[in-house]
């Protein structure tokens, strides 16, 4: 029986292509009003899990419930409850945005007046009153999306699915499109759950899992991954010095020189603090950062692979 | 934020059929660059008539006539208003086959764009989704053709070959639909297998070729043999062309005929593809265009029992395109 706490749960989710198994058995839950991400490089099997929740893709086994709802029976009552901004924009570039939106509401059972109403209210919340009349191939990658949002968002759905919607957007359109998912969970209330293979976008979410080759490997908050994944540490820039690898040693400091930042990484602990070590080596430690663990570094020790920020 | 949700499961399924239709012909329409180049294919087949094919047919159909035994001479004048709407009707629906199918790139692009997925996880149905994808098709096909065959009275007027009455326009136009809706049918039962602009495009190159041959639009069955006249019966486009060809040559048979008697004139229609022929018997020999098709073991198929043809095709293809509305509205999972 499904529990009304949660708006997703998840339970022994299995997926193949063929011999390759996309999903796992993997079980989860999304509670409501949460932003919940789903965190793996390609082919981890983000696509396919959102796939079988937004009832595109037929599952192998295990159950699925969305909003109370078994995917199994009543698959056309979740259609009605979840909105999906897809991966690809999937509005017909020749029409309007109006007309874009006008179309999509009528695949929902609203009436005209329910219909007109909703328009308003989303060409409002998304601020989209100026490109209303000009066609998708007119407007910037900022306001298609802006458009793909809204038109996900016309019946009210209870659930917003987002397939990796700042993928290929530049840094100023996906901070705005960031300011745009705030701005709706803060107005609507609605769950939403992203799927992202930006690790920083992952960190601003109240749930994060991680799944990497269609198995979770590891879930929680994003500062609790932190804590469990990355730790703090001092960066201390210059050349590789075997003396001063010698003296940490004998110190029983943990380090690494990582050449891309062309310094050494001190990781300091409980008994070995910053202070400790920036006094104990002030001769060595000449120009120096002291770094708070990042969700890359949790990635990283999560996967036990280098992160490359969805280039794959 | 105040906003309404969906109080049943079920939505209008007219209005989403509607929408959809709107939709599609919307999309289609705002490409004009499309719209006249797949306006463009059966007027450039007209061109190559009138520069190439046009003396080359008149030959073919004077020798044709000739061979009917006893047949009195006749003018040029009157065997080129039968040639050229032999041949008009013959492209005419050859086009609405052609063009229907080009039409059909709209479906496959919504598959490569990913645009269905929009559609599957809407809690509409296929069916909606594929009859709408037929429905945009014979409007658009419907559209162009009608324009194509302006076209043709265009040039029968310009060559002092109108001999067609109010009904015969009328008839035309009737035909036109009738076998627009057979070929809508069709290409987007053809279409629900292609996946790709690519695949579609081999298709049509393939179809451009070899169809208009098929189905007699460009040369009479009855130059075939009797076992491709028999295959070729079951080409749905073999019974359109006939019935075109029963609505442009209405009347300039009857001018012809008043120069025939009646056997000469039956012997005429089963050779030009008016009448169809379904050889029962004697399959493997050949055609003696001088003798009644029907003493050769053949089964004159006439413009009605065409029609009744033509409608159980459009039926069939229909119900098949139920049957197949999930590859239709296939979704790829990139």
């Amino acid at each position: 029986m499904p529990n009304s706490k949660y708006s997703v749960e998840v339970i022994n989710l299995v997926k193949s292509y063929g011999s390759v198994k996309a999903v796992d058995n993997i079980s989860f839950y999304v509670s409501k009003g949460a932003l919940f991400a789903f965190l793996g490089v390609n082919g981890a099997g983000k696509s396919t899990t959102i796939n079988i929740i937004s009832t595109i893709l037929k599952k192998d086994s295990g159950k699925v419930y969305v909003e109370g709802f078994d995917l199994d029976t009543d698959a056309q009552k979740i259609k009605n409850e979840i909105g999906i901004v897809f991966q690809n924009s999937v509005l017909d570039q020749q029409l309007t945005v109006l007309q874009n939106l006008t179309i999509r509401t009528t695949f929902y059972a609203l009436t005209r007046e329910q219909r007109k109403k909703n328009i308003q209210s989303i060409i409002e919340l998304l601020d989209l009153k100026e490109i209303l009349h000009k066609r998708i191939a007119q407007l910037s990658g900022g306001q298609k999306r802006r458009v793909d949002i809204a038109r996900a968002m016309v019946h009210a759905p209870r659930l917003l699915i987002l397939d990796e919607p700042t993928t290929g957007l530049d840094p100023k359109t996906r901070q705005a499109v960031w300011h745009l998912i705030d701005k709706i969970r803060r107005e609507t209330g609605m769950t939403v759950f992203l799927t992202t293979h930006y690790l920083e976008e992952a960190e601003k979410a109240s749930y994060v899992i991680v799944i990497d080759r269609g198995h979770i490997i590891e879930h929680g908050l994003p500062i609790d991954l932190k804590t469990r994944h990355s730790r703090d540490y001092i960066i201390s820039y210059g050349k590789v010095s075997p003396t001063f690898e010698k003296k940490l040693k004998k110190n029983k400091v943990e380090f690494k020189y990582d050449t891309d930042r062309g310094g050494y990484l001190l990781y300091h602990t409980n008994k070995m603090k910053v202070t400790n070590i920036l006094k104990k080596f002030e001769k060595e430690i000449k120009d120096f950062e002291v770094l708070k663990g990042t969700m890359d570094d949790a990635f990283i020790n999560i996967t036990g692979r280098k992160h490359d920020h969805g280039n794959e | 934020m105040e906003m309404s949700k969906p109080k049943k499961v079920r939505v209008r399924n007219h209005e989403v059929f509607f929408q959809l239709t709107k939709r599609n012909f919307l999309v289609f329409t705002r490409n004009k660059m499309r719209m006249f180049f797949t306006l463009m294919v059966p007027i450039i087949i007209l061109i190559i008539y009138i520069l190439f094919l046009r003396s080359l047919e008149l030959s073919s159909i004077r020798e044709a006539i000739n061979s009917i035994e006893g047949i009195p001479p006749i003018d040029d004048k009157t065997l080129m208003v039968f040639m050229d709407s032999w041949f008009l009707s013959g492209n005419v629906a050859l086009c609405s086959i052609s063009i229907s199918l080009q039409t059909n790139n709209l479906i496959i692009n919504d598959k490569e764009n990913g645009i269905n997925r929009d559609f599957a996880s809407a809690p509409i149905h296929k069916t909606v989704v594929t009859f709408a994808y037929m429905f945009f098709n014979f409007l658009i096909t419907l559209l162009l053709c009608f324009c194509f065959v302006c076209v043709t009275f265009i040039f029968l007027a310009a060559m002092n070959e109108f001999y067609l009455n109010a009904l015969d326009v009328l008839i035309i136009f009737g035909v036109l639909a009738f076998i627009t809706l057979n070929a809508s049918a069709f290409t987007t039962l053809v279409c629900s297998f292609i996946d790709t602009d690519a695949t579609l495009a081999s298709v049509i190159a393939v179809v451009s070729a070899c169809l208009g041959f098929l189905i007699g639009s460009f040369m009479p069955l009855s130059l075939m043999p009797k076992l491709m006249q028999d295959i070729v019966f079951f080409i749905p486009g073999t019974h359109a062309t006939a019935l075109m060809r029963y609505a442009y040559l209405k009347s300039p048979l009857e001018i012809l005929g008043n120069q025939f008697n009646p056997t000469q004139l039956s012997i005429l229609k089963n050779q030009v593809g008016y009448n169809l022929i379904f050889y029962i018997r004697d399959m493997m020999t050949s055609v003696d265009l001088s003798v009644d098709p029907i003493l050769q073991g053949g089964a004159v198929i006439t413009p009605d029992i065409q029609a009744y043809i033509t409608t159980g095709f459009t039926c069939g293809f229909m119900g098949l395109n139920f049957l197949s509305r999930k590859n239709t509205v296939k979704t790829y999972i990139k």
